[in-house]
């Protein structure tokens, strides 16, 4: 009698929903977790070989450069020396990755075309530092970033002539020491980015902790200045962010775009379990609007992130 | 060539090139030694030696005279393809020198990147206006136009004007054009304070890997070192790698705080290749003498502490650690007083010689040339 029961629930679901609909009560439905930004590993060391120190009459001495780890978790450590006075020289030095960072962005259609992208950045309670900066890639000719408070934050752009930001245009929020309330951990912020171009899928980065270092009155030796890292251990992962070539696209070629980045998108925890399946079995086909329907419900029973959505929103419209 | 023939060679240092005007320093310019400067063409015409250059950077010109002939090469020494930075429309350079009379000279990364710093800080507090004159960021110091070192004069330290091995140069670095000195605090090119951390920002946001706020006189100090600099790009010893060459040089340096001659210095290469060529154990012994050849001139009024310092320094490269000192002041102390000073001396050389690390450090030797790098196209005209 349970099992008469059963089939006919399943029957009459099977009646009511769509062909790609059909398989889902039959998949393992996960309701996905974003993922922070991933963190660099990162290991200060002096090189065993460097140049000792020149003096006058062509002498040199060990001036022995060495790096102390002051806090690992907050990225502080003492760049030390022993300097041409013979006094021991200190600089304190923080790197700008060690900060646990989860980013979260949604999409809305503003007037004239544009979209307006806004940026949850929050400064998860495994962090100890303030945050610096939110730093997002961009694949669009036209951005425009809203200031949010301009006496206590810089925006602007990063140079493409930093290693890892060559990809694309990559638009920094900073966040200065100023700002108030400091998004310490715990805290958040919203940070706005507008552009005409469809959101897909980008990268972005995160910083906390002070950048610059006060000097001890002569030069600091090559082999520790060549440890700070400035923007290389950023922690770093997906969102979403204007992308102009979705706009010439076709319904196939969108569709691709879709699929090419599905692994992707678990990976930044915006989907999960049998999920990608659906979306797979939809946009193989080609159906856009059809991904667009399974996306809202989704949306709204948790199994993908507004990330996912407003992706497929945008390749649908 | 010819084979047997005498050769003789000498290098010629060319004054006024690598960024320095020879007639504003004082002492002679460093220009180098050869590991040998005369003996006989081999079998196959050829006479083969190594040039080390010195940390000043320039041309010199290797001469070699073989009877009544004459070749010449010239060596380009330095940091190859560094570029010129010149004013902006929102930074001007400064602090040109008679001796330095161009000094803004940088890795294609620092001169490409500090003038969007400039725009960047432009348009944030000047917005569509022009940047007044005086505010206009000031550039003191990169590097020279081949890099090496930068001995600038420092008057306040008792260097009048630069000299080729002045302990107390300002810049002992900035050799490679990854450092940009930044006027903040006086003007022109004054940096009002409150604007220190957007600056701190958007120089990182720039390509800054560093950005120090100095003292003496106050300015910044920022690196752009994103990309591996091209020290040791496998065309160049590992630094504390050392041939036979480089060994002699810093034997001499640690003991008596001088070079080699160059009489003593090929005497002794000669004899430290034939040595290493025979077997680490004959090596070994060769190395032993070097260092009682060298210590036979060390200054009999020095301190105990100060030749165990030398010792350390002569055989390892290294100071000694406090407890090192007091273990090899036991030692000294408890000799026979009535041992004349040279012996006492001779005796702790020769304990020390039988240390693992002074063992070790000499079998870490390996053979091979200091390598150069490579000629650069003719450089730019300042």
């Amino acid at each position: 009698m349970r099992l008469a029961l059963s089939l006919l629930i399943f029957f009459t679901q099977v009646a009511c929903v769509s062909r790609a609909q059909q398989i889902e009560p039959l998949l393992d439905r996960v309701k996905p977790e974003r993922k922070p930004l991933t963190r660099v590993p990162v290991k200060l060391e002096v090189p065993v070989n460097y140049y000792k120190r020149d003096l006058d009459n062509g002498k040199r001495y060990d001036h022995k450069p060495r790096v102390v780890v002051v806090d690992e978790k907050a990225g502080k450590y003492e760049f030390r020396w022993i300097g041409f006075d013979t006094k021991e020289k200190i600089i304190k030095y923080q790197r700008l990755g060690a900060i646990d960072v989860l980013v979260s962005a949604k999409v809305r259609k503003i007037e004239n075309g544009t979209y307006s992208y806004t940026y949850t950045v929050q400064n998860l309670l495994t962090s100890v530092n303030r945050l610096s900066g939110f730093t997002v890639q961009t694949f669009a000719s036209v951005t425009k970033p809203i200031e949010f408070d301009f006496d206590n934050s810089y925006i602007g752009p990063m140079s493409d002539l930093i290693p890892g930001f060559k990809e694309g245009k990559w638009l920094n929020y900073s966040i200065l020491s100023s700002y108030r309330p400091a998004i310490t951990p715990g805290s958040k912020i919203e940070l706005e980015l507008q552009s005409p171009a469809l959101p897909g899928l980008v990268g972005c980065k995160a910083d906390g902790g002070k950048f610059g270092m006060k000097g001890v009155g002569e030069d600091m030796p090559p082999e520790l200045e060549k440890l700070s890292l400035g923007t290389k251990d950023w922690p770093y992962g997906y969102t979403i962010g204007p992308v102009d070539k979705l706009t010439e696209m076709n319904t196939g070629e969108r569709s691709e775009y879709f699929l090419e980045n599905l692994p992707k998108f678990v990976e930044a925890g915006w989907m999960a379990g049998d999920t990608p399946k659906i979306y797979e079995s939809i946009l193989k086909r080609g159906d856009l609007s059809g991904a667009l329907e399974q996306a809202k419900k989704d949306l709204e029973l948790g199994f993908i992130t507004t990330e996912v959505f407003h992706i497929i929103e945008g390749l649908s419209s | 060539m010819l084979p047997n023939r005498n050769v003789e060679l000498m290098v010629i240092g060319s004054p006024d090139t690598g960024g320095h005007v020879d007639s504003a320093h004082s002492g002679t310019r460093p220009i180098g030694k050869l590991a040998k400067r005369s003996g006989t063409t081999g079998a196959n015409g050829c006479f083969y030696t190594d040039y080390s250059p010195s940390h000043i950077s320039g041309f010199v010109t290797i001469e070699a005279r073989s009877g009544n002939r004459v070749g010449r090469k010239g060596v380009y020494v330095g940091f190859p393809n560094l570029t010129q930075l010149l004013d902006g429309t929102n930074f001007r350079i400064r602090g040109q020198t008679t001796a330095h009379p161009s000094n803004h000279w940088g890795s294609a990364e620092t001169t490409a990147s500090f003038p969007r710093i400039a725009d960047a800080y432009k348009n944030r507090y000047y917005g569509a206006s022009p940047m007044p004159e005086n505010d206009k960021l000031r550039v003191n110091e990169i590097s020279l136009i081949a890099g090496g070192k930068f001995d600038l004069a420092a008057p306040s330290r008792g260097i009048p004007i630069p000299n080729w091995h002045n302990l107390n140069a300002v810049h002992k670095y900035h050799r490679e054009g990854n450092s940009l000195d930044l006027r903040c605090c006086s003007s022109p090119g004054q940096i009002p304070r409150n604007r220190f951390e957007e600056l701190e920002r958007l120089a990182l946001a720039n390509g800054a890997t560093d950005f120090l706020h100095e003292s003496n006189p106050e300015h910044f100090h920022l690196s752009f070192n994103n990309e591996p600099n091209n020290i040791s790009n496998g065309q160049l010893n590992p630094i504390d790698t050392h041939t036979p060459h480089s060994y002699i040089e810093n034997a001499w340096e640690g003991a008596l705080g001088r070079f080699a001659s160059q009489n003593e210095w090929e005497v002794w290469h000669d004899r430290l290749v034939l040595a290493k060529s025979q077997g680490p154990s004959e090596f070994l012994t060769e190395v032993k003498l070097l260092q009682k050849y060298i210590f036979a001139e060390y200054p009999t009024q020095r301190t105990k502490e100060q030749f165990i310092s030398a010792v350390f320094l002569s055989h390892l490269f290294r100071e000694p650690t406090e407890a090192e000192t007091q273990f090899w002041l036991s030692y000294y102390n408890n000799l026979p007083p009535v041992l004349p000073l040279d012996r006492k001396r001779q005796r702790l050389i020769d304990e020390f010689q039988l240390t693992q690390e002074f063992v070790d450090r000499v079998s870490a030797i390996v053979d091979g040339e200091v390598m150069m790098p490579p000629i650069p196209t003719p450089s730019p005209t300042p």
